[in-house]
């Protein structure tokens, strides 16, 4: 049977000016909290799956933030490989807790910072299978860093979602890197409090090990891709909204797992 | 009869003059503050704005706050009676994640030059030592009597904390 199919991870990371898919580093201030809504639709050959996904989020400091992420609703469908919908959080249809860190920040002048993070989670399953298998907890691990200012944006990062086997079932390791090119057109370049919008360039690499059932390896699981598209961001004082896209340029799974057509999403965000 | 009863008129009419431009007009601030423009690096989007604009109107004795995405900076206006420092505004810039720098300040307080100093004084907080920008500020700062209310123009380096120095760029009371 096939066991590929998965659930679709679901926000983006929208915190003050991240990109939809791909990793960025975290602004929340110490004590405060935001939450991030979306909406993210996967279409394949066979089929799509729309997930519905809230994140909560609290900057404990400047520089360290907790994150919950769970699923608000899901509609079931054959899925790809196990992937992230947004690589700042989400294990597929899971609840996960994660920390983030930003370990390294230099202001270089007005409007202008690099910054780096780290960022861990743990991952509970909503549902203790996924097609046949048992579904274990989940353990996330990434690493960002890049650079804002008002006009240019760049994000590279690398990340992994490796899952705890359960039952001699295991779900595949997942292995990504994203990469993000942000611009902010003079036309965008108003000042506070007028909305403030900005267009990213996303790309998102995935390698997936071959899942693992009563401690055999699935030939009919596994696979790269590379997805790239655009999203689009506008702020305006405490509140949020993103728009994205992914389309994949190179695919390779092992079949019959069914080849992504692409990957939307829709992220609303608030400030508290 | 008629000349003296003028004279004394005219005394008394610049005596509130001088009550209602020294006095009244220059309340000296419980800090000194009345107005800050906070440089701030790293401030790159609406809600990092935001964040910042609803941390510093929590202050107490703030009256106004307008942050600039484009110019880089917090402006802050100060009551009287606030009991606000410069640190306690850039404590919510960090807070927040940025980076503050050097600020604009104006200030009211009592003039002193003691050792061949300039001081600024205000009863909240221990004295502001003042440098002057050029000898012209300089020379319009020590042309004024000791104990002295002034309003003055100046920067506070990013390092320079309550206690610190203002580098004077402009005396506003005439």
């Amino acid at each position: 049977m096939l066991v590929a199919a998965a659930g679709i991870a679901g926000t983006a990371y929208g915190e003050g000016h991240g990109p939809a898919f791909g990793l960025a580093t975290p602004t929340l201030a110490r004590g405060q909290w935001s939450s991030d809504t979306a909406v993210m639709q996967v279409e394949t050959e066979m089929g799509d799956a729309l997930a519905y996904r809230e994140m909560l989020g609290y900057g404990i400091t400047e520089d360290l933030q907790a994150l919950l992420t769970f699923p608000l609703e899901r509609s079931d469908a054959p899925m790809l490989a196990p992937t992230r919908g947004g690589s700042m959080m989400g294990a597929m249809d899971g609840i996960e807790a994660s920390l983030i860190w930003r370990f390294h920040r230099d202001a270089t002048a007005i409007g202008t910072r690099r910054e780096s993070a780290l960022l861990v989670g743990i991952s509970e399953p909503v549902d203790d299978t996924r097609g046949d298998l048992q579904v274990g907890n989940g353990i996330h691990v990434a690493a960002v860093t890049g650079y804002a200012s008002r006009s240019l944006y760049w994000w590279g990062g690398a990340g992994t979602l490796h899952y705890l086997e359960k039952q001699g079932d295991q779900l595949g390791t997942l292995y990504y890197l994203t990469g993000v090119f942000g611009w902010r057109p003079p036309l965008f370049q108003h000042d506070y409090p007028k909305p403030d919008w900005r267009v990213f360039l996303e790309g998102v690499a995935e390698h997936t090990e071959r899942h693992r059932m009563n401690g055999q390896t699935m030939p009919n699981s596994g696979g790269d891709q590379l997805l790239v598209g655009p999203s689009l961001l506008g702020l305006y004082g405490r509140w949020g909204v993103e728009a994205g896209v992914l389309w994949p340029v190179a695919q390779s799974l092992n079949r019959p797992q069914p080849e992504e057509r692409y990957r939307a999403k829709f992220v609303f965000t608030y400030w508290f | 009869m008629r000349v003296p009863q003028m004279a004394s008129v005219h005394t008394l009419l610049k005596s509130l003059w001088l009550v209602g431009v020294t006095g009244l007009a220059l309340p000296v601030h419980a800090n000194g503050l009345t107005e800050v423009a906070q440089t701030i690096f790293g401030m790159d989007c609406a809600p990092c704005a935001y964040g910042i604009e609803k941390g510093l109107k929590k202050l107490p004795g703030v009256t106004a706050v307008r942050v600039s995405l484009n110019e880089g900076q917090a402006v802050v206006a100060l009551a009287a009676d606030s009991s606000t420092t410069i640190e306690n505004i850039r404590k919510i810039i960090r807070d927040n994640g940025f980076t503050p720098k050097a600020a604009r300040v104006k200030l009211v307080g009592t003039l002193t030059q003691a050792g061949g100093g300039l001081w600024l004084e205000a009863p909240g907080v221990p004295r502001y030592r003042l440098t002057a920008s050029n000898g012209a500020v300089e020379a319009a700062l020590r042309e004024r009597p000791n104990g002295e209310t002034v309003k003055i123009e100046g920067e506070i380096t990013e390092s320079a904390a309550v206690a610190g120095e203002v580098r004077v760029t402009q005396l506003l009371s005439k």
